[in-house]
């Protein structure tokens, strides 16, 4: 399933929804529009160079760079803008309001998630994630912690920079279920190649029992015991980070509370299994240089088992 | 010694206002462009943008009008003439976005 | 023709003269104009020598560059590499776009323009040789220290745009991005000098009788090159500015925590950064337009449309910057207006390159290493521009915006429109600097293998993009398409690396660089630059009658070199150049030009000094090299300005012309007036800061101080102009060399005064009100505007004091001079500037 993420065809070229759709069949438009021209100037450039006179005379004179070079790319141009105009137009078209609501913020170099409810107020937290409905237009608060970040998920919709101290509104919506991979798509230092995310699609039914399954588990209480959570309190996790129900709070990174369900690991580079988990925690210096998160390379294999074995219980 | 070239019979353009027409019609396109842009900003996604940015469009082409009879209503093979046509075209592109979209 | 001065053009006719030249003539021109031995090419500021090292410098920036780039191709040729560390690799890419952009593109046509345009003029040399031996220095020394920061692991990483906040002092703490601020800010000085030479050096020093309708088209591109950098780089220099401000003392332009906008930055830097890529495309452009006339040997087709092309592109380029920004969450009609832009900018583009087709179909092809980069360059320029047409369309746009389709769009505009062209130029022009020309065997190894090699890295990348490889990344990850693709590209870098070396090796075979004895005009060029050279360019200055005059009179290398022409050798017995009127050429004055000189150099390198020390913190450093700086600066100055002995002179035919004038149609007039251009652009540019960040943040804008107080500022600053035009005004007053006592220092020096006082008043005033640069987005913008004014206020009161110390030496006598007339207009300006800046921010109705 990770792997199904990128790959062939080209997303871009590959539309999961409308938003990407129309934008696609923009794109292989302008395609046909360079090859085409770019055909036209190089026969135009072999009949200059070799062609027969007659020819060469009436590509020799002025007519031809207004035909050529002002006629012709004018009525182009003018048809493209047309287009391009309604057509960012109709992909920005305004937001009604009832529709369901994500607040992603872009930090150093992950991407915090919290589901809004319609007043928007915060009822679940997540990182590097977000789930769709299919079928239906979804709002994405835009926002930055700390430099300018980008968030792309290329077969559903164009891209929307998260700029600090402004929220950015882009529309998504996926036409059917599966899941795609996003990007951070500007530079914000360190290892921002490293920086992902992923956007899962669930059919409606699917959806509604995703939501009423996390809803129900945050209104119990947290009973997953073990000594990986004694581990993970003991070892200072849960300053940086939050897992509901336990005494885990920090906020500075990545929500865990659900982190057993996850996709992918890391922000979006690795998938989601016992080895990977080990791996980060262990050595994520290794993996993602420069991240925020210091390696814990002083537990032994034995702890990081344990600790791996209770985050997986985190669903 | 001055034969003008073929495509060129016509007036001959000496004069200094040939090269101000041309470029104070290319210098009201850039001003008409920064007066859209500031009010597209001021009244983002508003009615009151576009209607500003048709204002200043009429008021564009009418400054041209105007420099095209200050300048003699040059022919187009003249570079005031030239000028005046790139600049034309340059402000009717530019005003495409407060119609359409 | 009408005439445009008054000049009688029947006296033409005189031309070309019949009478046999006097012996001795030709060997005094060549003494005054002799070569420098040893040490003294230090101090040579001939165009010659200083355009010839101001290219080759030029090209081991690119050398530099490229090296970066193969490392960086070798990083990503496979999936999760450790060729060059995530640090390493942010720094090279951050180079790589810097030094290319920077210290690479716009120097090196603005060093082929040092070389080429006297000759294209038929000039002796540039107008103000000294200060492009400055330029050249600044650009060297400064250029090179900047690149040395890799070597210590101090190079900027934040992108060659650094972008805040990533670029703040709390995410950028170390001083790699103040190297880049520091280092980058002051090489513009040096693009700046060259601008305002070549804008007079077009304007002022055409061979008679080239009208601006009979100019090479690569003058014309420069002109236009010189103008767009006078209006764009004020841009980039002020952002650098405040940035260096916001990281050293906290004023909070890109904060928006306190009333700042990251936004602000990407504005002001695009509004530089897109008319920069013109500003590197059109030279090139015209010395495609040159090389194709030749190689098809007939006259340019569409010569009109193709010069209104090169300026329609130069002012609509300014109205395109922010399709940069698509992607940041603008108003939706804002991006529309700069999608339409970038739509119609193509236009003159598209023109230029029917233009170069219809020639090339008008006339016979004869196939040379010119004429393969000049094809070449069409096609790849084409495809380039046509990608951005593509990423002009804003839905387009926000799929492929920061990936790799990006990348290939502008390396094949860059590679296409600017690489190939200067490449082909150093074909066809080295015949000009060379004994020997450069090889066409290797010449067509080193065209296939860059072609070849081009589209291999580049043409992939286009799909990279579409795979979803976003750009600046060091690395990616195994399993998403994007492994080949990136092996192809890493392979096609090596191509075109090797083109590039065969390139350096045909150089060093046979580049042999004179100013004698040239290998000429291989590929028979019509235009004036393939004439007779010497160091002193022509032998006489030749009566220009058409766009391709060595194609149209025959005879005309023979006449000017028996010259029978202008100015056949010196009147004065010193250097000189004729100065003709800036439309019809007609002649004017004969102009002295100063030989070599230390100062340039010692300028240049202290200003370096200043700023380098700067960048890591050693302020004492710098305000000693700010001290040996003016003093430099100063005694260069010093020599400049002297009274004559001839005060007119036969410039040829019985035609006696003035020898150095004043006055508004004085050359030194016209580069005061570009260099007022470029700090008011630097004032306006903040001023639209001002604006900018109250319309994002207005809630943090506080009460102006009392109206009374402002009416006090503007008098005093109205006073301060009228002292200034007095100083004029008394000076106008004494007879011709008449010292007029020191009536008219004084009278700017009170000037200078009276803006200082108004200054003073007016920070005071600010400070008084509450306002601090540290507190708000407002604290800041205004301070900054303020601290332009006292820039500009201290640089009034060293001139002033200046001219008292040549008026207290009796060196300024009546009825004008030039010295006065810098100083008086420079300290009026400040007076104009702190008007309209204080008054704006004072009766703007914000708070």
């Amino acid at each position: 399933m990770f792997e199904a993420l990128w790959g062939w065809p080209p997303p871009i070229l590959d539309p999961a929804g409308p938003y990407a759709e129309k934008v696609t069949v923009l794109a292989w438009v302008l395609i046909a529009l360079a090859v085409i021209v770019t055909l036209i100037v190089c026969a135009a450039l072999y009949v200059a160079i070799k062609g027969p006179a007659p020819l060469k005379r009436r590509l020799g004179g002025e007519s031809a760079i207004w035909i050529g070079g002002i006629a012709f790319p004018g009525v182009v141009l003018t048809a493209l803008l047309i287009w391009g105009l309604t057509l960012t137009a109709d992909l920005t078209s305004d937001i009604t309001g009832d529709e369901p609501r994500i607040r992603v913020t872009g930090e150093m170099w992950w991407f915090r998630v919290q589901y809004l409810d319609p007043a928007g107020r915060v009822v679940m937290e997540d990182a590097n994630e977000i789930h769709l409905p299919v079928g239906q237009p979804v709002v994405l608060e835009l926002r930055s912690a700390d430099v300018i970040h980008n968030f792309w998920v290329p077969h559903l919709s164009g891209k929307k920079d998260m700029v600090p101290g402004r929220t950015n509104l882009l529309r998504v919506q996926a036409d059917k279920s599966g899941q795609f991979g996003g990007v951070c798509a500007e530079y914000c230092g360190g290892p921002h190649a490293l920086m992902g995310f992923v956007a899962i699609a669930h059919t409606p039914a699917d959806y509604a029992r995703w939501q009423q399954g996390r809803m129900a588990r945050l209104a119990t209480a947290n009973t997953s015991a073990g000594p990986g959570r004694q581990l993970f309190m003991a070892s200072g996790c849960g300053a940086c980070h939050r897992v509901a129900g336990t005494e885990a709070n920090g906020l500075a990174g990545p929500d865990l509370t659900h982190v057993g369900t996850r996709a992918t690991l890391g922000a979006g580079i690795l998938p989601n299994h016992r080895g990977t988990l080990m791996g980060w925690i262990g050595d994520s210096q290794g993996i993602k240089p420069g991240n925020r998160m210091p390696s814990y390379d002083m537990l032994s294999a034995a702890e990081l088992t344990a600790i791996a074995r209770w985050l997986e219980q985190q669903q | 010694m001055d034969e003008p070239l073929d495509f060129e019979r016509g007036a001959p353009f000496i004069n200094r206002i040939d090269w101000f027409t041309a470029i104070a019609a290319l210098a009201v396109w850039f001003a008409h462009f920064m007066a859209v842009w500031c009010a597209s900003v001021i009244w983002p996604d508003q009615a009151a943008g576009r209607i500003v940015g048709v204002a200043l469009t009429i008021a564009a082409f009418g400054a041209l009008y105007w420099l095209r009879r200050r300048a003699g209503k040059p022919p187009l093979h003249n570079v005031a003439g030239l000028g005046l046509a790139i600049a034309a075209v340059a402000i009717a592109f530019s005003c495409v976005p407060a119609l359409i979209g | 023709m009408k005439s445009e001065t008054g000049f009688d053009h029947a006296l033409y006719d005189r031309f070309p003269t019949t009478r046999p030249r006097p012996e001795g003539e030709l060997a005094e021109l060549e003494q005054i104009w002799c070569a420098p031995k040893g040490w003294e090419y230090l101090k040579a500021v001939n165009n010659n020598y200083i355009g010839f090292i101001y290219v080759v410098t030029a090209l081991c920036f690119f050398l530099a560059a490229g090296i970066l780039s193969l490392g960086m191709r070798v990083q990503l040729a496979a999936p999760m590499l450790d060729f060059l560390p995530q640090d390493t690799y942010n720094q090279f890419f951050t180079m790589h776009g810097t030094v290319m952009m920077f210290l690479f593109a716009v120097p090196m046509v603005e060093a082929i323009g040092v070389m080429l345009l006297p000759q294209m003029l038929a000039a002796r040399d540039l107008p103000f040789p000294r200060l492009s031996a400055y330029a050249f220095w600044a650009y060297a020394v400064g250029g090179g220290f900047f690149f040395c920061s890799l070597f210590i692991g101090l190079a900027p990483d934040g992108g060659w745009f650094m972008y805040p906040p990533l670029t703040s002092l709390q995410y950028s703490p170390g001083i790699n991005t103040d190297m880049w601020l520091l280092g980058i800010g002051f090489i513009e000085i040096s693009a700046i000098a060259g601008a305002v030479e070549i804008i007079v050096g077009v304007l002022r020093t055409r061979a008679p009788g080239m009208t601006l309708d009979r100019m090479p088209i690569f003058v014309w591109a420069m002109l236009a090159f010189a103008v767009m950098i006078l209006i764009a780089f004020p841009s980039v220099i002020l952002c650098t500015l405040l940035l260096e401000l916001e990281r050293a003392f906290n004023w909070p332009f890109f904060d928006p925590t306190r009333g700042g906008d990251p936004m602000l930055w990407q504005h002001l830097f695009w509004f530089f950064g897109h008319p920069e890529v013109y500003i590197i495309f059109l030279p090139a452009a015209g010395l495609m337009s040159m090389m194709v006339s030749t190689i098809a040997q007939t006259p340019l087709v569409g010569y009109r449309l193709n010069v209104l092309a090169i300026v329609a592109t130069a002012f609509i380029s300014f109205g395109v910057w922010a399709h940069h920004m698509f992607a940041t969450g603008m108003p939706r009609v804002s991006t529309g207006y700069f999608s339409a832009a970038s739509m119609a900018v193509s236009l003159p583009a598209g023109i230029q390159v029917f233009c170069w087709i219809a020639t090339l179909a008008a006339g016979k092809l004869r196939w040379s290493t010119p004429a393969l980069f000049i094809v070449g360059a069409v096609l790849i320029f084409t495809m380039g521009g046509l990608t951005g047409v593509m990423v002009g369309m804003v839905p387009f746009d926000w799929q492929v915006h920061d990936t790799y389709f990006v990348v290939a769009h502008f390396h094949y505009v860059l590679i296409g429109g600017m690489v190939f062209p200067v490449f082909g130029a150093f074909y066809y022009w080295a015949g000009m600097t060379s004994r020997k020309p450069l090889s066409e065997t290797l010449g067509r190894w080193t065209f296939w293998l860059m072609f070849a090699g081009l589209h291999i890295t580049f043409l992939p990348m286009h799909l990279t993009g579409f795979m979803g490889m976003p750009r600046r990344v060091y690395t990616y990850l195994p399993d998403r398409g994007l492994d080949l693709l990136n092996m192809i590209s890493t392979a096609g870098s090596f191509v075109m690396a090797a083109g590039v070396l065969v390139f350096l090796i045909d150089c060093a075979r046979n580049f042999r660089f004179t100013t004698q004895n040239d290998a000429g005009n291989i590929y028979n060029a019509g235009t004036l630059e393939w004439l007779p050279t010497g160091l002193y360019s022509t032998r006489s200055i030749p009566l220009v009658r058409g766009r391709n005059p060595l194609w149209e009179q025959p005879d005309l290398a023979k006449e000017v070199e028996d010259g029978r022409y202008f100015l056949p050798g010196s009147i004065t017995g010193l250097r000189e150049t004729l100065i003709t009127s800036p439309i019809n050429a007609e002649p004017q004055y004969v102009q002295l030009m100063p030989g070599p000189s230390p100062w340039p150099l010692a300028s240049a390198v202290f200003t370096a000094g200043i700023f380098l020390a700067l960048t890591v913190q050693a302020y004492a450093f710098s305000a000693v090299s700010c001290v040996f700086m003016l003093w430099a600066t100063l005694r260069w100055l010093w020599e400049t300005d002297r009274p004559i002995r001839l005060k007119e002179g036969d410039i040829g035919g019985g035609i006696v012309l003035p020898i150095t004038i004043t006055g508004r149609h004085s050359h030194s007039w016209w580069a005061l007036n570009a260099t007022l251009v470029v700090i008011a652009m630097i004032a306006l540019m903040a001023l639209f800061g001002y604006l900018y960040l109250y319309g994002i943040h207005p809630e943090v804008w506080i009460a102006p101080p009392a109206l009374l107080q402002t009416a006090g500022i503007a008098a005093l600053l109205l006073l301060a102009f009228g002292a200034a035009w007095l100083s004029r005004i008394l000076l106008a007053r004494s007879a011709l060399g008449e010292f007029p006592g020191q009536g008219p220092w004084m009278s700017a020096a009170a000037g200078a005064v009276l803006v200082t006082l108004a200054l003073y008043w007016d920070v005071t005033g600010w400070l008084g009100a509450g306002l601090q640069p540290t507190a708000t987005g407002q604290g800041a913008t205004v301070f900054a505007l303020l601290a332009h004014q006292g820039m500009c206020v201290v640089t009034g009161i060293i001139m002033a004091a200046y001219l008292g110390w040549r008026s207290g030496r009796g060196l300024l006598t009546g009825p004008a001079n030039v010295t006065l007339d810098v100083v008086a207009r420079w300290i009026g300006y400040c007076a104009v500037q702190g008007l309209v800046a204080s008054l704006v921010m004072r009766l703007f109705p914000g708070g």
